[in-house]
């Protein structure tokens, strides 16, 4: 009897459900933007201020109930513009941020308060099966034993790592993301016809766990195309093998950075910056008086400082640009910007502002201490951007700060200024003066590009037209390679003093001023009509020479100064004048020891002539390169030698026959013309 | 050209030189470190051990309908509580229902277990609700086949159905409802998979026509004063984290402004319950526990 009541409810709930059913609920379509809904909404203005309305209210239910809204908004996607209809599409977006921020804050900094006014019952709680919370010492010590990476860069002690859990995650996210390039990589040869279903099944299985040789290989591969497209990692060597494919995927990714001609495009950007600095150079005139800082701060005539707060950036393009747009509107003060030229200031006006730039830049560099940046950046290089490894924090810092602050430290890019500098003003650890042997190396390159008109990251094709192109650009490396080795030979020569068969050696040697003036010298001591009498077998070279030359008009030692036919060693004439030459250069060496250089090679110059011939030799590499250049010339012309063609044919015949096959091959032998320098 | 854009531009330049060209042996060393926690990093989530909370003296709501003639369920839950994990598997177990009815998970949700945080990158999407978006079997399907081993947020226990989020920061592991649900789902051909919830934003537009902004203000205030109440008394644990005081207010607000804030909710998966149900007969939903009475009186 007791169940009749209960069954009865059970029928009647069951018929009120189905009348309900019927009747009165809605369908789930018709719930949400109901007619009363649409009229609400056409009832609210488009103002500033409904618009600050909605999103208090939208700030305020995302703390009570989703932070959907927020996260959205963090990466800067504005779902306001699908919402509402779209009545408030058409703000834009970094207003409707701020406003946003704005009045988020009044709510975050309550729910702040509060959160750290409960986190101090921890000390009340019971800690059984808990994890009790360390002092700052007992967890550096642990951080110490966990990572051996921080200890062999020798960090200093009491520190603490920020980044080690956003490390983790990061790690996880890279992951990811290498993943999902490599599943667009595959569409991509899918699309393009080829095969993918076995790789895709060796892939399942190696992310699923069973791993083997052909596995792990594919999937090496793969994460290493996957990484240039993406450029995350930096790789070992044993990589290597999977990068043959690669050059054009990294030449894309270039491009995006620094425009059409990247390889080239980034040695112009680097060498125009050093130039600007090596122009002006404030702080590496030390000793200078200041009319010299002021010359050299001349060469560039203005001195603009973009964004103090930010960096010291020197700029050649936007100085023009701006000194131009404020001389047409009678130079409007600009708040961000400072630009003066130093042709009208006074003396005491330019060395007040060297000195507030070296104000500002000692501040950057006491920002650097303060945090405990690392100088060696080059080394972490890409870890750096990727990982945020090497951050460091003083606990100091950390102390008594809010949560605001400390993420403010978190997201600033510590120590990011390129320069650096010394106490007493000098610049000690900026990457670009360090360098500069290279970048003088770089500007060689580019004139020899530009000359050339070749790019390393040419596409290479199977196409047969391109063959020719391939194989062209072979011969033209091996040749500059060649050439630097000659290059680097006879500058070395030069140095040293040691011989070499080499023309251009020779040439260079004869042209120069020092070895003309000790000719000269053997020349009017020997050739000349009233000079010494050594031997009987001098007299015997002497008077037929003496005959032929004295015939011609002008001095003698000048006619024979131009020829250079007697010092052939071939002929009999030759031989004895190297021996003449040899006793001749054994006297003046012995003269040299006495320390008479001054009698022989005439008075030393001035600081000035001094300096010239400091320039010139500088300039060596270049007239090396000069005359290789003719030289060239000179082969390639003959490499072509036509037998029917009359006018070489001319010259050819004038030469000896062992000459002009040895020209006909586009040689030159050096032992023929090692003879004349036994003579010099 | 700034100095920064050379810097860039001077790291690309010399990662590209060094993966094309020599490499010094000494640093490579280093990388190859790097590398291999990359790879540890798959396995670091499996070597842990984790803890895992537990909620004690604690009622869950449940209750038994019986609509166009045929039995349906409806089960509550909390997320990050294994005991409430052990239940509703336990449900599934007994009941044998043709369909599963995720009451807190939507289309736009089940996204974020996709794609994770570049879900917010996309523009959102509040089409007009159709039938089809509330079938996701086969979605589901295609999130355990493909993304799932992929993963490195999301662990499931060796010989259970069980799925639970981790943090590895505390070292401890946080059940997820939603994947547990679908994951046992997929392994029966019968059982249906249905998304009961609105989209959020959608659910926000709402509130924020309806509500002014006075409510909504006192509103907030109420819960904080509630939150401090129950922390004087000690009836709440400290939280360690941010995160682990907004599931507090999150479950307030659920019990105190939920027949304000949640009504329109309820009300549409109740809807959505009695279309399917016409249908296909015997269902179970679960609902966040302090939700199921509401639905149960909208039905």
């Amino acid at each position: 009897m007791s169940r009749e009541p209960t069954k009865i409810c059970k029928i009647i709930n069951e018929f009120l459900f189905i009348i309900r059913v019927d009747s009165f609920c809605p369908d789930f379509d018709e719930i949400y933007r109901n007619k009363e809904f649409k009229l609400k909404l056409k009832e609210a203005k488009i103002d500033l201020k409904s618009l600050e309305e909605y999103l208090e209210k939208i700030a305020i239910l995302s703390h009570l109930i989703n932070k959907e809204f927020i996260f959205y908004l963090a990466v800067g996607n504005n779902p306001l513009k699908v919402m509402f209809g779209g009545k408030f599409a058409n703000f834009p977006d970094n207003l409707v941020t701020e406003i946003f921020n704005k009045i988020n804050n009044v709510y975050q900094s309550e729910l702040e308060k509060l959160f750290f006014d409960d986190l101090k019952r921890i000390k009340n709680t019971v800690s059984f099966g808990r994890e009790s919370l360390r002092d700052y010492t007992e967890e550096i010590q642990k951080w110490d034993k966990f990572s051996p990476m921080y200890k062999e860069k020798k960090f200093p002690k009491n520190k603490f790592i920020v980044d080690k859990y956003t490390k983790q995650e990061e790690i996880s996210f890279i992951n990811e993301l290498l993943i999902a390039q490599i599943g667009i990589i595959i569409k991509q040869k899918e699309l393009n016809g080829k095969n993918m279903n076995l790789t895709k099944l060796h892939l399942r299985n190696y992310l699923s766990g069973y791993k083997n040789k052909q596995n792990t290989e594919l999937y090496n591969q793969l994460m290493v195309e996957a990484n240039a497209y993406l450029g995350l990692l930096k790789l070992p060597v044993s990589f290597k093998k999977y990068s043959k494919h690669l050059d054009e995927i990294l030449y894309k990714r270039l491009e995006e950075v620094l425009g059409e001609d990247p390889y080239e495009n980034y040695k112009s950007s680097i060498i125009k910056i050093y130039n600007q600095l090596k122009g002006i150079d404030p702080f590496i005139v030390k000793d200078g008086s200041e009319s010299e800082m002021k010359e050299s701060m001349l060469k560039k005539n203005q001195m603009n400082l973009i964004d103090i707060n930010e960096k010291l950036i020197w700029d050649g393009k936007k100085q023009a640009k701006l000194a131009d747009d404020d001389k047409i509107e009678n130079k409007k003060p600009n708040d961000n910007l400072l630009t003066y030229d130093i042709s009208q200031e006074t003396d005491e006006n330019v060395k007040n502002k060297l000195l507030m730039l070296r104000d500002i830049q000692q501040s950057f560099e006491l920002e650097r201490k303060e945090t405990g940046e690392n100088s060696d950046e080059d080394d972490n290089g890409l870890k750096n951007l990727m990982f945020g490894g090497g951050k460091t924090i003083d606990l100091d810092l950390i102390k008594n700060k809010s949560i605001d602050e400390l993420k403010k430290i978190d997201l600033e890019e510590i120590g990011s200024y390129d320069i650096q500098m010394d106490e007493n003003g000098e610049i000690s650890n900026s990457t670009l003066y360090e360098n500069h042997h290279e970048i003088i190396k770089l500007e060689k390159e580019l004139n020899l590009k530009k000359s050339l008109k070749e790019n390393t990251f040419e596409k290479i094709s199977e196409a047969p037209e391109n063959n020719f192109m391939v194989n062209y650009q072979k011969l033209s490396t091996a040749l500059m390679k060649k050439d630097k080795e000659r290059n680097q030979k006879i500058s070395r020569a030069l140095e040293t003093g040691d011989y070499i068969d080499d023309p251009i050696y020779i040439q260079i040697l004869y042209e120069e001023p020092r070895f003309a003036k000790i000719r000269e010298k053997f020349l009017k001591k020997y050739f000349t009509q009233g000079g010494k009498q050594v031997d009987s077998a001098v007299d015997k070279i002497k008077t037929p020479l003496l005959d032929k030359y004295a015939k011609m008009p002008g001095d003698i030692v000048s006619n024979m100064m131009k020829d250079n036919t007697f010092y052939e060693y071939d002929s009999p004439e030759g031989k004895q004048t190297s021996k003449l030459y040899e006793r001749f250069m054994d006297e003046i060496e012995e003269e040299e020891g006495n320390g008479k250089y001054e009698e022989l090679y005439g008075p030393l110059g001035n600081s000035e002539s001094l300096d010239e011939e400091v320039d010139d030799l500088l300039n060596i590499d270049q007239l090396i390169q000069n005359n290789l250049e003719e030289l060239n010339k000179e082969n390639s012309k003959k490499i072509y030698y036509d037998p029917f063609d009359k006018k070489e044919n001319v010259n050819a015949n004038n030469l000896k026959e062992d000459k002009r096959l040895d020209y006909e091959k586009g040689r030159i032998k050096g032992k023929k013309q090692t003879n004349k320098l036994n003579l010099l | 050209m700034s100095a920064s854009i050379v810097k860039r531009s001077a790291n690309l330049l010399k990662n590209s030189k060094q993966i094309i060209n020599n490499a010094n042996a000494a640093k490579d060393k280093k990388l190859e470190n790097e590398l291999e926690t990359i790879k540890k990093m798959a396995k670091f989530k499996f070597d842990i051990e984790y803890q895992s909370n537990f909620r004690t003296n604690f009622q869950y709501e449940e209750k038994e309908l019986f609509i166009f003639n045929h039995k349906g369920w409806i089960t509550g839950y909390f997320d990050n509580d294994t005991s409430s994990s052990d239940l509703v598997l336990m449900r599934c177990g007994q009941k044998k229902p043709k369909g599963i009815l995720l009451g807190d998970c939507n289309m736009s949700d089940f996204e974020f277990y996709e794609k994770g945080e570049q879900k917010y990158r996309e523009t959102p999407t509040i089409n007009p609700i159709s039938g089809e978006d509330l079938l996701g079997r086969q979605r589901c399907m295609k999130f355990f086949r493909e993304n799932f081993p992929k993963n490195l947020k999301y662990v499931k226990d060796t010989g259970d159905y069980k799925i639970s989020q981790i943090d590895t920061q505390f070292k401890r592991k946080v059940f997820n409802c939603n994947l547990t649900l679908s994951h046992y789902g997929c392994f029966f051909d019968s059982i249906k998979i249905i998304f009961a919830s609105p989209n959020k934003l959608l659910h926000f537009e709402d509130l924020v026509v309806n509500f002014s902004l006075e409510e909504l203000q006192y509103m907030f205030v109420q819960t904080i004063q509630e939150y401090k109440n129950r922390a004087s008394q000690h009836l709440l644990n400290p939280p360690l984290i941010p995160p682990e005081m907004y599931e507090r207010i999150h479950e307030i607000t659920q019990e105190i402004h939920g027949e304000k804030l949640f009504e329109k909710k309820c009300l549409y998966t109740a809807a959505v319950f009695r279309k399917i149900h016409k249908l296909y007969p015997e269902n179970i939903l679960f609902m966040p526990n302090y939700l199921v009475q509401r639905t149960y009186e909208n039905m």
